[in-house]
């Protein structure tokens, strides 16, 4: 693992008086797999939303040796931090290809909407952008309309338009969600692969296996808090997450 | 001290923004619904009230009935406001029923769509049935003067400001002294919060939609003794009271009340300014109507991150649209078609065609501007206006050659909408619809109205079009309309519509989807969502400006008052119900659109002119509710069919893929 990709510290976001995230602090160093995972109501999609600049918070995140804080959110997907949504994010009135090609961002040359508009040209993905869409196995359906496709493929076509803006770090807001188990280890595979490609990953699911099986490090939270960090044995040995996640059915569940 | 005796007066018109301001409010905080409809809501309650006042008859608006149905001889003031709350509590539990309860889930934009279709229904019902002349109303209390010092005030403005505020008091006694106030702040916050707390969401709204509209048509029936009573002056007064209501956020009542009367008094001072000498008589007699936009842009600006943003878990409301395909082969035979068409019809049809193209051409604004970009802009007819008084100052005053003068003063119109635009599209909700009818309100009084700027009674000549010595004017006399300016319509309208097509084939188009979807996960992809708002209601302007400069051209004598705001309103209206997603819906537009060649074809069998308000006002709900791919789309799907099945060719695969198991180690 190579030095802090993204560094957090001291993070606090106040929804009204209700605190959804206490002084968190953590770090996803440069090309692991870092999961994010805590019981409902723990603050995991807060974290989410404020790293990527959808809510406001207090305190310090740098990335890739800058600081983040008061950019909004397109500035902040410039930069090469690319976020999914937990409700796939994708826009159902473009096709698979066009819902790829928005996450190609920066690509604009110049005048190429002029172009487009008095040539009638389409703009066709590059070549990397080519390369996660064989990947990800979506070639047989760019001109399908995102809305046409069913949930799982829907959050394929999520992670592909994440990954075709090449960025650093990508959050995946629970990629599993909706997928069968088969689907699960499938996309488990391809997280690895993006990985291994050099992109770094925080990942947030309630997966846990999925979450194990991929991540190098594990981050937990619960009510706002981070209560155990490490490698992913050792943080599910610590008898603190245990009580978190067993004691959760009681403690968190209408949160 | 005269100066003080108009900002008195103007606690008349303040009261009357001040209770319009509320029910906006309660419209808001109930059902998240911007309700448009609010003026014409109380001037339907201000008719009622006049009838019972003046004559003891009640106002019926159902058609083939009496319009007045006599109950006694005329009225005292107590019996006839009471009448007037319950028939207006009555008019806002329809309302809610029939058209704000199907859309309970839909966005904010067709919500706001539907309330301009209500205020067309309304404003339809009561001209037809009771005619535009001002009415006098009987007044309401004892007039007479109180002296203070110097200072001569009515009493009667003095009531209707107390009534006001008397229903500010009303209000705020039931939403923070009654289980039903609480029950609503609960729905406010959430729906699930109201059913956990055991109320029908719905059943909040339906009262809430009484009361905002009882508030409405009582504060319409208060004033309509001070203020000259018409169908449109009254409907219209919803813009200054959108402008009271936003300082309120549309939350905060006391705000929006005092904020009411204050805009009514800063409106009157102003029109006595219009009196001194120093007054800058360029600006016209009517410069108040600025208030109001100001307001709106200046509330924007400062406080826009803090403004509402409701219905963030909707349903989508605007049909898919799809990457037009064979734009070439669509583009020549329509063009060939247009030409044939243009050939083969004399005279009125003619001119009527040509009508329909230039309407055609300000139709694709809305394309980009609402198809595309997901923003309501009521005022793209008032740009093209301003697009074709320019055209004539241009061409007539300044010289200008012709390819020159034209694109000229569309892209001045691009600019008047991109700086008025500007504050509106930072902020997520449907506050360019509050801006641009705002704007259309304003650049009616200033520049359209103003017989400083817009040519006076005998409208403002524009000269041309010619090019190399290529005569392409419509013509006079027998000539008119000449084919020359028709083909010339005919190519400009083919070039916007390829253009529009091909911006939707472009990455900039596929971005305006995007935002027009999810503005978060717009943003999310690095998308600049403010900026392509912007763009996209730039270009959308700047096309309402050429389809200016075509109808400045075939006017010849630019009439500035044909553009005031309702017509411009009316347009959206038919853009809307036409297709307000494809090129095909905008040309649609233009022949559904007044004087073009359906509605001319039409009235020529049976004359419905006076009737196409109340059409297009329920055209337009129908289609917000049923519709939303409007007539272009339910045309063009069976067509299509129609199409495959000609050529045999399958539909396109539903779902396409699965992902294949095995062979996907590959590494990016």
């Amino acid at each position: 693992m190579g030095e802090p990709l993204l560094t957090v510290s001291g993070l606090t976001v106040r929804y009204g008086g209700v605190v959804a995230l206490d002084t968190v602090s953590m770090t996803v160093p440069k090309g692991a797999i870092v999961g994010l995972i805590g019981p409902n109501g723990a603050g995991k999609t807060t974290m989410v939303d404020a790293l990527t600049g959808f809510v406001r918070y207090t305190g310090e995140v740098r990335f890739d040796g800058g600081r983040l804080d008061g950019l909004p959110a397109h500035r902040r997907a410039a930069r090469g931090l690319a976020r999914t949504f937990q409700s796939a994010g994708i826009f159902d009135d473009l096709t698979v290809e066009e819902n790829i090609l928005i996450g190609e961002r920066s690509a604009a040359r110049r005048f190429s909407t002029l172009r487009a508009i008095l040539g009638g040209r389409t703009e066709k993905p590059r070549a990397q952008t080519r390369r996660i869409i064989e990947l990800l196995d979506l070639g047989a359906a760019l001109g399908v309309p995102a809305g046409d496709l069913s949930e799982g493929h829907r959050k394929l076509v999520s992670v592909a338009q994440a990954l075709a803006g090449a960025p650093q770090l990508v959050l995946f807001d629970e990629p599993a969600a909706g997928l069968d188990s088969t689907e699960s280890a499938w996309l488990a595979r391809q997280l690895r692969a993006v990985s291994e490609s050099g992109i770094t990953i925080l990942l947030v699911d309630h997966d846990m296996e999925l979450v194990t099986s991929v991540c190098d490090e594990l981050v937990v939270l619960d009510f706002g808090k981070v209560i155990a960090a490490g490698t992913p044995r050792r943080v599910l040995d610590d008898p603190q997450v245990i009580a978190a996640y067993l004691g959760s059915v009681t403690a968190a569940g209408g949160a | 001290m005269e100066q003080l005796t108009f900002l008195v007066l103007g606690l008349g018109n303040g009261a009357i923004l001040a209770a319009f301001g509320l029910s906006l409010a309660v419209f808001y905080r109930s059902s998240g619904v911007v309700n448009f409809a609010t003026g014409a809501i109380g001037m339907y309650g201000a008719y009622t009230f006049n009838g019972l006042r003046s004559e003891g008859t009640l106002f019926n608006p159902i058609f083939g009935l009496p319009a007045e149905v006599r109950l006694s001889g005329p009225m005292s003031p107590w019996p006839a406001l009471l009448i007037t709350a319950v028939i207006s509590a009555v008019l806002g539990l329809l309302c809610y029923v029939l058209v704000f309860r199907p859309l309970r889930h839909a966005r904010a934009l067709a919500k706001a769509v539907a309330s301009v279709g209500v205020l067309l229904v309304l404003e339809g019902v009561v001209s037809l049935r009771v005619g535009t002349n001002p009415v006098g109303v009987q007044p309401l209390f004892l007039t007479g003067t109180l002296k203070l010092g110097g200072l001569r005030i009515p009493t009667d403005r003095l009531w209707a400001a107390g009534l006001a505020l008397l229903l500010l008091v009303a209000v705020l006694v039931i939403y923070n002294r009654t289980r039903f106030g609480v029950v609503t702040r609960a729905v406010v916050e959430s729906e699930k919060g109201s059913v956990i707390v055991g109320v029908s969401p719905e059943r909040v709204a339906l009262a809430n939609w009484a009361l905002g509209s009882a508030i409405a048509g009582l504060g319409g029936a208060v004033v309509s003794p001070l203020v000259p009573l018409t169908p449109s002056g009254f409907t219209l007064l919803v813009v200054p009271a959108l402008a009271a209501a936003l300082i309120g956020r549309f939350s905060s009542m006391v705000p929006i009340v005092l904020s009411g009367l204050a805009l009514g008094m800063v409106q009157s001072e102003l029109s006595y300014l219009h009196g001194q000498p120093w007054y800058p008589h360029w600006l016209g007699d009517s410069a108040n109507d600025l208030l109001p936009l100001i307001v709106v842009l200046v509330v924007l600006l400062i406080r826009g991150s803090a403004l509402p943003a409701r219905g963030l878990l909707t349903l989508e409301s605007l049909p898919v649209t799809n990457r037009a395909r064979h734009v070439g082969v669509t583009a020549a035979v329509s063009l060939a078609l247009g030409l044939v068409a243009l050939f083969a019809l004399q005279g009125g049809y003619r001119a009527a065609l040509i009508t329909t193209l230039v309407l055609g051409v300000i139709g694709l604004s809305f394309v980009v501007v609402t198809g595309y970009v997901g923003q309501i802009s009521f005022a793209q007819y008032s740009l093209a206006g301003v697009s074709a008084l320019l055209l004539a100052r241009m061409t007539t005053d300044w010289g200008i050659p012709f390819p020159l003068a034209p694109l000229l003063s569309a892209l001045a119109a691009g600019v008047v909408g991109v700086l008025v635009g500007l504050p509106a599209l930072r902020v997520r909700g449907v506050y360019l619809a509050v801006v641009t009818i705002a704007m259309a309100v304003a650049i009616e009084s200033v520049y359209f109205r103003n017989n400083a700027l817009n040519g006076g009674t005998s409208g403002a000549t524009v000269s041309g079009p010619t090019l190399f010595g290529l005569d392409l004017r419509i013509g006079s006399g027998d000539n008119y309309p000449r084919v020359q300016f028709g083909i010339f319509c005919l190519v400009v309208l083919v070039l916007v519509g390829i253009a529009v097509a091909n911006l939707r084939r472009s990455r900039l188009g596929a971005q305006m989807l995007a935002v027009r979807a999810n503005e978060r996960s717009a943003a999310a992809n690095g998308i600049n969502v403010a900026r392509v708002k912007l763009v996209g209601f730039g270009i959308g302007s700047f096309i309402a400006g050429l389809g200016g400069a075509l109808l400045g051209y075939q006017q010849t004598a630019v009439s500035g008052e044909s553009f005031s705001t309702l017509p411009s309103i009316m347009l959206f209206g038919v853009a809307y119900i036409s297709g307000i997603t494809t090129v095909t819906g905008a040309v649609v537009a233009g022949l559904a659109g007044a004087n073009g060649l359906v509605f001319v074809l039409i009235d020529r069998q049976l004359p419905f002119g006076d009737y196409f308000l109340l059409i297009t006002g329920l055209l337009l709900v129908l289609a917000t509710i049923r519709h939303p791919e409007g007539i272009g789309g339910a045309v063009q799907e069976p067509l299509k069919r129609l199409a495959r099945k000609a050529l045999r060719r399958p539909p396109p695969p539903e779902r396409a893929f699965v992902p294949a198991e095995a062979e996907s180690e590959r590494v990016v």
